[in-house]
């Protein structure tokens, strides 16, 4: 298992998204990424993005700079077949 | 050169303050009554529309946004196009427009304050009007817009809320401007496909007006900043009616599925999305950068126009061979059920 870290502090909206989403895509199963993000809207949208597409995520802040902990673990992903109120739908590779 | 795009984070519509931090104001501020108000803010619409005599009624609106692209004459012809729309959406022929302008002078050359002002002259020329005065403050960064005026028979206002169970719905320019104009500000677009972005949001709705007018079309709407499904609910709740849409009509801009798919998504998406989570509903067919791209905030978007079916396709025909070639039909309107719009 390896830990990647994706910095994306001054990034503008919305490259952290680009980034994480492409840090997933490239990592392996059991990898884990921390993702840093300095702008809470930033932090808000890509938390958002993830949950939408059934990637577990956690954050925490310090001194103004977010890290999200993802675990790509076996969350590859897929389309969500519930229908209900705006569900989580799947995300391409 | 002057590159006003370096000037700002979110440019166009999607600067706009959300629908749901907006609505969270404006249900505590009293609604105004006058029996010669004959549209108003209550049913979300486009204008106001204020009856004069019993022959013209004034309809009035306006828009104004930060820079959308790099070149001043450019983004002074997006943001005409832009506020004049709102008069096309209900039915209305535009007479008058007045500038509001911000720009900061010791900041950019003279010479882009002057590109704006002729920008937004030659559109209102091209729509029918003219500019007759304005206002210009210095302001850091810039801002351009109008407050425009224009006409309508009283009895032919295309309003929000006559959206008919049975009817059609058509959308005539293809959606995505918020995410190619994001691609844009980080390389992430080519050349065509930002121009192509560019001049569809330089078109203006007049003639989509003129064409829905022919066809007795009594309910429409332009897509702004909400989005397609922003602007579609509204229309949807003031017309007490269900939207289903096909999300695989929807047409859209070349690239723009693509950048979404590489995670290019705006926060406006994020804002407009929170706006219609609890209102709408999503077949689990409905890929998640489709979902995004309709929740994509437009900058001088085309129109949603409800129609009656049997004149649909014909409308659409016209629409397709004047200046529309992306028009479609993308859903049909059903009676009111749990939620205001469904996506399949």
């Amino acid at each position: 298992m390896n830990k990647n870290i994706v910095d994306a502090r001054d990034q503008l909206c919305p490259k952290p998204i680009i980034m994480t989403k492409t840090a997933i895509n490239n990592a392996a199963p059991d990898d884990e990424i921390d993702v840093l993000i300095n702008k809470e809207e930033s932090k808000n949208n890509t938390v958002k993005f993830l949950k939408d597409n059934n990637v577990p995520v956690e954050w925490e802040e310090s001194e103004g700079v977010f890290t999200l902990h993802i675990k790509k673990a076996n969350t590859d992903i897929k389309t969500n077949v519930n229908e209900n109120v705006c569900p989580n739908s799947g995300l391409k590779k | 050169m002057i590159d006003l795009l370096s000037t700002v984070e979110y440019g166009g519509c999607s600067a706009k303050i959300s629908a749901s931090d907006l609505e969270s104001v404006l249900k505590d501020i009293p609604s105004v009554k006058d029996e010669c108000l004959l549209v108003s803010i209550d049913t979300s619409d486009d204008a106001g529309v204020y009856k004069l005599t019993d022959d013209i009624a004034i309809i009035q609106t306006t828009d104004f946004f930060p820079p959308i692209c790099s070149d001043p004459y450019e983004f002074a012809q997006i943001a005409a196009a832009n506020a004049l729309s709102d008069v096309y959406a209900m039915g209305g022929e535009v007479k008058t427009a007045l500038n509001l302008l911000m720009f900061p002078k010791d900041k950019i050359p003279l010479e882009g304050l002057k590109a704006i002002i002729q920008g937004g002259m030659d559109k209102v020329q091209e729509g029918g009007g003219i500019i007759v005065g304005g206002h210009t403050i210095d302001d850091y960064p810039p801002k351009y817009g109008l407050a425009v005026t224009g006409i309508v028979h009283p009895e032919k206002i295309i309003p929000n809320s006559e959206s008919a169970i049975g009817d059609v719905l058509i959308l005539t320019k293809p959606i995505g401007t918020g995410i190619i104009v994001a691609g844009q500000r980080i390389d992430a677009v080519t050349k065509e496909h930002y121009q192509a972005a560019l001049n569809n949001m330089k078109l203006l709705n007049m003639n989509g007006s003129t064409i829905m007018q022919k066809y007795n079309v009594k309910t429409a709407t332009d897509i702004t900043g909400f989005g397609l499904l922003g602007h579609a609910y509204k229309m949807a709740l003031a017309s007490n009616v269900t939207f289903q849409l096909n999300s695989n009509s929807i047409p859209l801009l070349g690239g723009a599925y693509e950048l979404l798919n590489m995670g290019c998504i705006p926060s406006a998406c994020f804002r407009n999305q929170e706006y219609v989570d609890p209102v709408c509903t999503f077949s689990s067919a409905v890929d998640y950068n489709r979902k995004m791209l309709m929740m994509d905030a437009q900058t001088s978007g085309g129109l949603l126009i409800s129609v009656r079916n049997k004149v649909a396709t014909d409308l659409l025909n016209e629409l397709k061979n004047s200046d529309y070639p992306s028009a479609e039909i993308i859903g049909e309107v059903k009676p009111k059920n749990n939620e205001y719009i469904h996506i399949e």
